[in-house]
């Protein structure tokens, strides 16, 4: 049928189903900035327009219900200054706010809220910030804690009010969006480095630019989509897939049969991948509620969504288990029973264990003798989800070399491409993997979950074929944290010193084993590497880490952000908590006591590498009392701990306060494996192409790495064009996990930066000999786009670049680099909170979440506090809201973002990042990471804080209302006290 | 407005007679279009779409003894029409801003369910639901929900007076949540008790002055909820702790209202 709409103020003609989604019409029209969240109940609001000046879901209204109203989308507002010849209107004010202000990481909600936040200032041009975040409320962000857009919704309604004269007096109050930072060690001067450049990406995301997955339109495109199981564990009798076949529009449909069987690991990781092969394209049997069964490509969704139903499945339902504390029992199940699966280290499907650690650091009997006292107590972690905005989607095709193209929504892409040309039957020189804009991962796209879907579609097919999942695939089918369950074991004398520490884990991998073994290996070496004891103990550490990875049959773990610590802080910390105020000790003094400081062993590096040889390593920046002494300020830590009157609220004797710390390490890259590289090529007007392998999930890398070429280089960032993530034109690289990337793609970039340097100097010197003035390469600066030489005369870095490529021995100025790193050098961070408890109900209400961070120097201070914001608002939901629940039949509870609470920007509390500088060495410009360190501390810090205002000792997060509840009405759980 | 392509008719009747033909024409293959909803899709069956927005369904009218909301109006204007600081609260935990605007009543009160605040609020309101072309209102039920699965509302009407409390507790202030109880003070003196927090679960109950506080009444409604979101111990406490705060709160409107 016929469609009018109008659409920023111009009507569009359109063919459309009635049944289309006006979401689905918008997108067809090319409105690309309009994204689908793939959500259940309307719950994330990426799909945001505007419709009659009011901000709505368009996935809840069918395009024909739009007709003869007034939509806008965000294509509607501002454009780039810089257009050539054509004078622009420039950004809107929001856009401008968004980009400078560091709002935008990722980028996919971005529309979404520069739309929402342009309605409310329509309406009311001097908004509160509880406006603001009232105003912001539809729309679900997993990256920013809403911290920045916030600041910058307030700036450009004062920029706006300023430029319309709104404003009385003409002066409108800046916001403040750079971090507060304190120098722990001398920082030297730079130009670039340390300062808060605006990202090179932010300028598209900010106009909505069709940069991600799923916004390439080729023509022909089919549509995926996948049959999963209904049932937790069971056999594939019989599939018919005839009468799906047989529908019309359906291109393909893909079963077990159709496929070679390839046994492989969805973790996306090194070669050889340290975990069993376990899973397989399509398989004659399912493992959890929501495993593969069949794949469908079809001209729409709604046709493929009908062939689906058209498929006869019939399956022999097995027992299930659930529960981890069943899966080694005697008679389990055994929920690997193929033939194929290809064991890793001592993974034993036998027994359904997917892999084992044994750590044992110094003589831990020795060490509980030695004790003056034994705390013992359990712990336990759930399961929780990434939920990034962006589900996971991917669009493959053959190009016309007949290669396959995969383009895909991952943290790495180098991987997909080794890890899948076995599985689809072609070398790995067959395949181009193309990483655009992602939107979101968070270590769930570290997983090659769904490229072989698309991929096996348009091999059957020969067509280009998309696949995106659904929210309620994410929940069911995708990957997610390890849940564990956790025992504790800490021998200390009585005035504090800690003589051994014992961490015993069963980690729950789910039906499927990928990072099985690594991420629980990190729930030890993060968190107990952490603390070595006082005294003699400093020098010969007791600590022992065991762990059991089991099977369930439960949606797969797998990586998730911060990668096994969370898991493990959230017991350790809990735990040291408890026994410093049974001897009596003051909290942060008995944990800096104990812990690593500068120039000791990482005791974990002696002992354990991620399925490698372990290499011991030296610690040599600790910025961790630094960051305590901050954060102790920033919170009010003296006036508030031990101190009745402020845990009380006048007149309402139902409500406490509580403050509460934790203290954390994380780590940085996986020593002598990770490994970035980096090509950097100069351009006739002296800017420079900077080629990285390293993938940027909106984390600011791209940004990053180019300071660094442009602080060697002695040019702006606007003068380095960063070009990542694509196979056939980009140097390898790991991809982006394991907080890896600043430290070792920003040292490949470095190196090569400087190889690009000398050879420009070589260049400059001839330069100025030609004009009389002997000078030697290295006494030459580059600075402010110039070679400058010791008398302060000046070559432009563009004559430097048209001498080389046009005039004269012409060469390409160009160098590449790699590096793989030795060491693994921790940033370090001390985690508060305070929280309101209503002791009646159980209710606890997060108020402060400060995190003081030692992440050696930062690059650019706006969008490493951004990470810090982001990061500390995903633990403050597995704090207090989050987890993943299944029944005894392993149905999955959790489905959508409305029964899985993350934050909105309305309920969010005040965030606050501070920085400790201190200088590593061995780190590009002094940088350590900053990713996942901020998903350690706030669990543990809410939990200490709960503790703190009611007693109210919970060991098992999320601290929900019933748990607080209990603790504080039962108090019986057991503390073993030897 | 009417469009056909060869699957599905879609028709936009600016007239109730013009309606009606169409309800005639194709009785049992209809699917209504009452505003947003989630996801909104077709059934196998359906032959027409019947969009209602040109129906004047978004009008709000006050009268002496109630207020009368159409069926089409979404949660922001429904919480505009109230003025109730307690079901703006509600409303705020149902929905982020976009939903609010986007969802209309008549597909919230189809999709609702124990968990769903607004509708507790609306419960304890005793508000009346009266579906196309039927004379008398009726209270929100499981039969209602499932009516409207074919159907849609027409009207809904609140009687005066409008006064709300509301109480809740979930994982955030935001969430969703496990037990929430809202009480609201009638004409005559009684106080309604409209309760949830389980998807079950629906319950109501009226209060009077002789009768005490209520707090057997509602750990009695609670005392099997166990879901995968509490324990029924807990709920029963809890929500002995919640009414009697809602009544605390009604009094202390009250007295603020006497004293004004």
């Amino acid at each position: 049928m016929k469609l009018y709409l109008l659409i920023n103020d111009r009507t569009y003609e359109t063919e459309c189903r009635p049944s289309e989604s006006l979401l689905e019409v918008l997108r067809r029209l090319g409105f690309l900035s309009v994204k689908s969240g793939g959500c259940v109940r309307g719950e994330c609001g990426a799909c945001t327009v505007l419709m009659d000046g009011e901000p709505i879901n368009s996935c809840m209204f069918l395009a024909v219900q739009a007709q003869g109203h007034c939509l806008e989308t965000l294509e509607q507002f501002g454009q780039h200054p810089e257009q050539g010849w054509k004078k622009t209107e420039g950004y809107d004010p929001i856009q401008k706010a968004f980009i400078e202000s560091g709002s935008i990481q990722c980028g996919y909600c971005t529309p979404a809220m520069i739309l929402a936040a342009k309605a409310l200032l329509r309406q009311n041009p001097d908004p509160t910030e509880a406006e603001v975040r009232e105003a912001l409320s539809g729309v679900l962000c997993r990256c920013t804690a809403y911290v920045k857009p916030v600041q910058a919704v307030l700036q450009a309604a004062a920029d706006i009010r300023q430029s319309e004269q709104h404003s009385s007096d003409g002066e409108t109050e800046e916001q403040v969006y750079e971090p507060e930072i304190f120098a722990v060690d001398a920082i030297p001067e730079t130009e670039t480095i340390g300062k808060s450049k605006i990202k090179v990406d932010a300028a598209k995301l900010a106009q909505g630019k069709p940069a991600f997955t799923a916004d390439l339109e080729l023509p022909g495109t089919l549509v995926a989509k996948v049959l999963r199981s209904p049932y937790a564990h069971a056999r594939i009798i019989s599939i018919d897939a005839s009468k799906a076949k047989e529908l019309p529009g359906v291109a393909a449909v893909l079963t077990w049969e159709d496929l070679p069987r390839v046994a492989y690991s969805t973790a996306g990781q090194s070669d050889p991948i340290p975990g069993p092969l376990d899973m397989f394209s399509l398989d004659n049997k399912v493992r959890f509620v929501g495993d593969r069964v069949a794949f469908v490509a079809a001209e729409t969704a709604e046709i493929a969504e009908k062939a689906l139903e058209l498929i006869d499945v019939t399956y022999e339902p097995l027992p299930v288990i659930v529960d981890p504390r069943d899966a080694m029992k005697e008679g389990a199940v055994r929920i690997h029973d193929e033939d194929d699966y290809v064991n890793f280290g001592d993974s034993d499907p036998a027994v359904n264990l997917a892999a084992k650690i044994r750590i044992d650091i110094g003589d831990v009997e020795k060490g509980f003798a030695e004790a003056d006292r034994i705390f013992e107590q359990e712990y336990v972690v759930p399961k929780v989800q990434q939920v990034h905005i962006e589900p996971h989607v991917t669009l493959t095709y053959w190009d016309e070399d007949d290669r396959l193209v995969i383009r895909t929504s991952t943290q790495v892409p180098f991987h997909v491409r080794r890890q899948m040309a076995p599985v689809l039957g072609l070398p790995v020189k067959r395949i181009r993997v193309i990483k655009p804009r992602i939107g979101g991962g968070f270590g769930n796209k570290q997983e090659v979950l769904i490229e072989d879907v698309a991929a096996h579609l348009t091999i059957v097919t020969g067509r280009p074929v998309l696949y995106e999942m659904s929210r309620e695939e994410e929940f069911i089918a995708s990957r997610a944290r390890h849940p564990m369950r956790i025992r504790m074991k800490t021998g200390v004398k009585l005035d504090g010193t800690m003589t051994a520490n014992e961490m015993t884990a069963l980690s729950d991998t789910g039906a499927y084993g990928c990072h099985a073994l690594t991420v629980t290996g990190n729930t030890g070496q993060k968190t107990m590497g952490l603390y070595v004891g006082d005294g003699e103990y400093r020098k010969h550490p007791n600590i022992r880490f065991y762990a059991d990875i089991v099977y369930t049959n439960t949606t797969p773990a797998g990586a998730y952000r911060g990668y096994g610590v969370p898991q493990g802080y959230w017991p350790l910390d809990r735990h040291l908590e408890n026994i410093a105020r049974a001897l009596g000790l003051d909290p942060i003094a008995f944990r800096l006591k104990n812990a690593l400081r500068p120039g000791e062993v990482q005791p974990f590096s002696t002992a354990w590498n991620e399925g490698r040889e372990p290499v011991p390593e030296i610690i040599m920046t600790v910025g961790l009392e630094q960051a305590t002494a901050e954060g102790r300020k920033a919170i009010g830590w003296d006036e508030k701990f031990g101190n009745e009157a402020w845990h009380t609220i006048p007149g309402k004797p139902h409500l406490r306060r509580g403050i509460g710390v934790a203290t954390v390490m994380q780590g940085t890259a996986i020593p002598n494996l990770d490994m970035g590289g980096a090509s950097i090529k100069i351009n006739d007007d002296g800017s420079f192409n900077l080629l990285v392998g390293a993938t940027d999930l909106g984390t600011g890398s791209d940004t990053v790495l180019g300071q660094i070429a442009a602080e060697t280089l002695g040019v702006g960032l606007e003068d380095i064009i960063v070009t990542s993530s694509d196979t056939d034109t980009t140097p390898f690289d790991v991809g982006a996990y394991a907080s890896s990337t600043t430290y070792i793609s920003g040292t490949a970039v470095l190196k090569a930066a400087k190889d690009v340097a000398q050879r420009i100097k070589q260049r400059a010197a001839q330069l100025f000999e030609d004009k009389g003035e002997v000078v030697e390469p290295a006494d030459l600066i580059l600075k402010d786009r110039h070679a400058v030489s010791p008398s302060g005369s000046k070559i432009s870095m563009a004559e430097i670049a048209l001498d080389s490529l046009h005039w004269r021995n012409q060469e390409q100025i160009m160098a590449t680099a790699s590096y793989v790193s030795p060491n693994s050098p921790p940033p370090f961070a001390a985690q508060f909170a305070t929280v309101l408890v209503d002791i009646e109900t159980g209710q606890v209400t997060v108020e402060d979440l400060i995190m003081a961070v030692d992440s050696g120097v930062i690059i650019n201070p706006i969008a490493a506090s951004g990470q810090i914001e982001g990061g500390v608002a995903q633990a403050l939901g597995y704090g207090v809201s989050e987890e993943m629940r299944y029944d005894a039949e392993g149905q999955p509870r959790e489905r959508d973002l409305v029964d899985y609470h993350i934050f909105r920007a309305d309920e969010m509390p005040a965030i606050r990042s501070i920085f400790v500088q201190t200088y590593e060495e061995t780190g590009p410009y002094g940088a350590k990471a900053v990713a996942e360190i901020p998903l350690d501390g706030a669990a543990p810090a809410i939990g200490n804080a709960v503790l703190d205002a009611c007693g109210a000792d919970v060991f098992e997060n999320p601290l929900t209302p019933e748990r607080i509840w209990r603790a504080l009405k039962y108090n019986s759980e057991s503390k073993t006290d030897g | 407005m009417m469009m056909t392509n060869h699957e599905l008719t879609y028709a936009r009747p600016v007239t109730w007679d013009e309606l009606e033909g169409l309800q005639k024409e194709f009785e049992g293959q209809i699917m209504y279009l009452a505003g947003g909803d989630y996801h909104p899709k077709p059934k196998d069956s359906t032959s027409i779409l019947i969009d209602l927005q040109e129906l004047d369904l978004d009008q709000v009218g006050f009268a002496e003894d109630a207020i009368y909301i159409g069926g089409l109006i979404n949660l922001r204007q429904l919480g505009d029409a109230l003025e109730s600081a307690d079901l703006k609260e509600a409303i705020s935990i149902e929905a982020g801003v976009n939903l609010r605007n986007s969802l209309s009543l008549t597909n919230y009160v189809k999709s609702s369910n124990g968990r769903s605040v607004v509708q507790i609020c609306l419960n304890a309101m005793e508000a009346e639901y009266r579906l196309s072309g039927e004379e008398d209102g009726q209270a929100h039920s499981e039969a209602l929900k499932a009516k409207l699965a074919e159907d849609f509302i027409e009207e809904i009407w609140i009687p005066k007076p409008i006064s709300l409390a509301f109480a809740s507790v979930g994982r955030s202030p935001k969430d969703q949540p496990v037990v929430a109880v809202a009480a609201s003070k009638r004409s005559d003196d009684r106080i309604h008790i409209a309760c949830g927090g389980s998807e079950a679960m629906w319950a109501e109950f009226d209060l009077y002055h002789a009768e005490g506080d209520g707090e057997n009444k509602i750990r009695e409604f609670y005392k099997d909820i166990n879901d995968q979101w509490a324990g029924a111990e807990y709920r029963q406490e809890v929500a002995a702790v919640l009414l009697s705060r809602c009544l605390q709160k009604l009094t202390q409107d009250s007295n603020t209202k006497e004293e004004s």
